[in-house]
């Protein structure tokens, strides 16, 4: 118990040096950065977008996924999606969050399943208080159609994201194929 | 002496039966750490073994092969006109292989199945099916390259080729 009788001044440093290493520990090791939540969200983006083959038949779950999707994209938005299908070059385009929900229920009875994966990620902050990202990264798209077609798509995703009512939205969201005679 | 000369070849005989000592296995295990770990950056980064799996390249590649991607080409060379590249489709996981045809600035056009380029018919000995593919002539943008594969009987939009940026070669097939 002798070893313990400090004197006020050390009590008060000792508690200092305690708070000071929590915090440097919190800061390095448990601190979510504002990179690694841009990328979290994104990837938490995508999840939703998915499909698994063995969804329900019924429409509620698409309505479900897209009324989750939709929670991602800023009120006014702006998102093109342009690709080919048999031929024809299609663009999806919206502007608002109603919108993308819309498009995204109306495309999903198209398709049995669909995963996404995302690699080479990279944000960049587009001022010092880290409110708005400039998100860059590549996406491969595969799945199937209910007409039995397999797809597989490599796309180059560039979008902006701000931080909006407390999470991180798309301002806007652009997907171009990797390669395209365009 | 001649006992100590007798017992010598003994000697030798029983180093080569005995089982290794822990020693020896630690030195075993550090230089096959070591192989491992060498072959791994190898493959990551050097010579990336790669499965083919399509049409798209017959019939100068099998729709089913196997071969190594030298992947720091294009930090020393430029690509060339009918070159085989290996470009960068979405991730690390999955990559195209094409015939590099144009460059940045140049004009492609395709009429009957056969590719203008810069308005002068392009020849390539490599493509044996003809077809019918028409593109309007447009200008191949800063950055980017246009590639196509050698096989080229299927319908034009069923075929995954056209302009990608440069940025994503990633190597040429060694064989």
């Amino acid at each position: 118990m002798d070893g313990l009788h400090l004197s006020r001044q050390k009590w008060f440093a000792l508690v200092a040096v305690i708070l000071a290493t929590a915090a440097a520990v919190w800061f390095f090791y448990f601190r979510t950065d504002d990179t690694t939540a841009v990328k979290k969200r994104l990837r938490e983006a995508v999840e939703f977008a998915e499909k698994q083959p063995k969804g329900s038949g019924l429409n509620l779950q698409g309505a479900g996924a897209a009324h989750a999707l939709g929670e991602f994209f800023s009120t006014k938005t702006d998102v093109s999606i342009s690709g080919e299908s048999r031929g024809q070059t299609y663009t999806l385009s919206a502007e608002t969050r109603a919108q993308v929900v819309s498009s995204y229920f109306m495309l999903r009875p198209l398709l049995t399943s669909l995963s996404v994966s995302l690699d080479e990620i990279r944000v960049e902050f587009l001022n010092d208080d880290h409110e708005a990202a400039s998100v860059n990264c590549s996406a491969m798209a595969t799945g199937m159609t209910q007409n039995g077609d397999f797809f597989r798509e490599g796309r180059l995703i560039s979008a902006e994201m701000i931080y909006e009512e407390g999470e991180w939205r798309f301002r806007s969201l652009r997907a171009d194929p990797v390669v395209s005679f365009d | 002496m001649t006992e100590k000369k007798e017992e010598a070849p003994q000697e030798e005989s029983s180093t080569f039966v005995r089982p290794p000592k822990k020693k020896d296995w630690r030195t075993i295990s550090i230089r096959i750490g070591v192989i491992a770990g060498v072959t791994v950056l190898v493959c990551l980064f050097v010579f990336r073994p790669m499965v083919i799996n399509g049409e798209s390249m017959m019939p100068t590649y099998s729709s089913r092969g196997f071969t190594f991607a030298f992947l720091p080409y294009f930090k020393l060379y430029a690509p060339q006109r009918h070159q085989i590249v290996i470009l960068k489709h979405a991730g690390f996981n999955t990559f195209l292989l094409k015939r590099v045809l144009a460059f940045s600035g140049e004009t492609v056009e395709m009429r009957n199945g056969v590719l203008y380029v810069n308005g002068k018919a392009l020849d390539e000995p490599y493509v044996k099916n003809g077809c019918d593919w028409n593109m309007s002539r447009r200008e191949v943008p800063r950055g980017k390259i246009f590639v196509l594969g050698d096989n080229r009987s299927m319908p034009m939009h069923n075929h995954m080729g056209g302009m990608i940026d440069q940025s994503r070669l990633a190597g040429v097939p060694i064989w």
